[in-house]
């Protein structure tokens, strides 16, 4: 049970844990992320078994468990299948700062995908936004090679 | 199974917002202690050592290193599950089963306090691909609850009604963080943090731990009078890739169900279990989840409340204890849903007690919006 008189007494030393990895992005989110900076193309790859085009892209499909085959354009342009709005501040890993909220946050599905991916949604109202909502991806001018390199996802009708 | 596993001892702390009056290992040292006594068995009488803790909630790499002194772990075997302390609860009864010990210790410990939740959280997600754009579990479950409540044509006033049903019931329970008279509205006005979460729809985060002794069934049986019987388990885990899953289904966790079930011999659980402890960090989730646990059909989850079958005195309890929105100690979480469950079936609940309480359901989960699920049985 709580101490009071304990709790003032007793230290808590703040610790800050800076650790740098270099995560190796594979075959996979290498080609993935190249073929967006160079040529603008959102790609994904295709279950040589169920079918299932899985973006992001990936060596092994899970469901069936076996190795994916062919690359295949997807998007821009796509369907909102879960949104949410976020109204507590969230720092940015990229600028370091606090993302201005309310922000949109969704998971959409590219045309010609199977799988979702989370991105943030141009419109943030929860009101305006809806699940069928059509959207479609707005990209960098000067592409880095990223995930960053998808600003965000406009509304489209 | 042919040879069950015993529950012969328990012990939780209370949860609280910040434990920093005590050190960690001060913490696990009294749970241990406190199960050991509750079996009646000393350090030398526990053959194995299964701990749940998470190094990023710790701060340290394997950080269950810290604790090998306060679990009584030097010069036995130990090992650690980096998930819920009821998947520890697993890997403990396993080391039963499969004749490698016959008591063995089961500690899960977690100080919400120290660091950034949800930005250790935001870590749980691919690096590359999610935690640049913010993703964790808050904005994960905000997209599953809303994708759930559109499907189903749930209000956010229907979610409030869990938080209301779990506050209230947690004043019967002296373990709470958070207990209080409660009013829809209250939860409706608390600040909206992820669209449709609202900050009392969220479980807080706390600091706690938990201890179990389990024994094999001719140690239970030598050891206690009245040990607690694990009379069925299941787990299942499905995609860990939000994209790949449809969030309203969850067919993990029906069938970890489903096997925890026919293992224990139940054909209807709302007729057979006297209560569910379950694992629901946000409050659609214990709508969601009784569904999938099949106590009543997909999208029910409310309806089932509003008739009061989830209420301490329904036919089917959901959390008498108050559940996660009434205390959360992250990874904890599924070890105190299964010690409220076997205080229950001993009928040692105190004020919290359902009566003639004699089969109950825990239910832990681990990674995002239900991706592991893990579903236990007890009963005397
Ligand atoms: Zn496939």
């Amino acid at each position: 049970m709580k101490k009071d008189n304990q709790l003032e007494e007793l230290l808590r030393i703040p610790v800050h844990m800076k650790l740098h990895y270099r995560f190796p992005a594979g075959t996979h989110y290498t080609r993935f992320f190249r073929e967006m900076k160079d040529s603008g193309k959102i790609m994904g790859v295709k279950c040589t078994q169920c079918g299932r085009v899985l973006v992001p892209p990936r060596p092994v499909c899970g469901e069936c468990f076996v190795k994916t085959g062919d690359w295949v354009p997807v998007g821009p342009k796509g369907t909102v299948k879960a949104y949410t709005s976020i109204y507590i501040k969230f720092i940015d890993g990229s600028t370091g700062k606090p993302r201005p909220s309310p922000y949109g946050s969704g998971l959409i599905q590219l045309d010609g995908a199977f799988s979702t991916i989370n991105h943030i949604l141009e419109e943030g109202d929860p009101e305006k936004l809806y699940i069928g909502m059509r959207v479609e991806a707005v990209l960098k001018e000067k592409r880095e090679g990223n995930i960053g390199d998808i600003l965000f996802f406009k509304t489209i009708t | 199974m042919n040879l069950r596993v015993g529950i012969i001892g328990v012990s939780q702390t209370k949860y609280e917002t910040n434990k920093s009056y005590q050190a960690i290992t001060d913490t696990v040292f009294e749970v241990v202690q406190e199960a050991m006594a509750d079996a009646g068995v000393s350090r030398e009488d526990v053959d194995s050592i299964v701990t749940s803790s998470v190094d990023l909630w710790d701060g340290r790499t394997a950080s269950n290193q810290m604790l090998t002194d306060v679990v009584g772990a030097i010069m036995k075997s130990e090992s650690r599950v980096a998930g819920d302390g009821l998947g520890a609860t697993f890997q403990g009864m396993m080391t039963i089963l499969c004749g490698a010990s016959d008591l063995t210790l089961v500690v899960s410990q977690c100080r919400g306090s120290m660091g950034d939740p949800y930005g250790i959280s935001n870590w749980v997600f691919d690096p590359i691909f999610q935690q640049p754009l913010g993703l964790d579990y808050l904005s994960a479950a905000a997209l599953q609850a809303n994708h759930y409540m559109k499907r189903f044509e749930i209000t956010q006033e229907d979610c409030a009604r869990v938080v209301v049903k779990n506050l209230n019931d947690a004043q019967n329970n002296p373990q709470a963080q958070v207990a209080k008279e409660t009013t829809t509205d209250d939860v409706m006005h608390s600040p909206m943090w992820a669209y449709p979460i609202k900050e009392m729809d969220a479980a807080p985060v706390s600091d706690g731990a938990c201890a179990i002794v389990l024994a094999s069934q001719k140690k239970a049986k030598a050891l206690s009078k009245n040990p607690v019987w694990i009379l069925g388990a299941g787990c299942c885990v499905e995609a860990h890739y939000l994209g790949d899953r449809d969030l309203t289904e969850g067919e993990a966790l029906a069938k970890a169900s489903k096997k925890a079930y026919e293992m224990a011999g139940i054909h209807d659980p709302v007729k057979e279990l006297d209560l569910a402890e379950v694992s629901a960090e946000f409050s659609y989730q214990e709508l969601l989840w009784t569904e999938l646990m099949g106590f009543c059909g997909r999208g029910n989850g409310i309806k089932f409340l509003e008739q009061g079958m989830t209420s301490a005195e329904g036919a089917l309890p959901v959390n008498p204890s108050g559940g996660m929105i009434a205390g959360n100690p992250v990874t904890v979480a599924g070890l105190t849903r299964l010690v409220e469950a076997v205080l229950q079936v001993r009928g040692k609940a105190e004020a919290r007690q359902v009566q003639n309480a004699k089969m109950a359901l825990a239910h832990g989960t681990t990674g995002c919006c239900g991706q592991g699920q893990y579903v236990m049985i007890v009963g005397n």
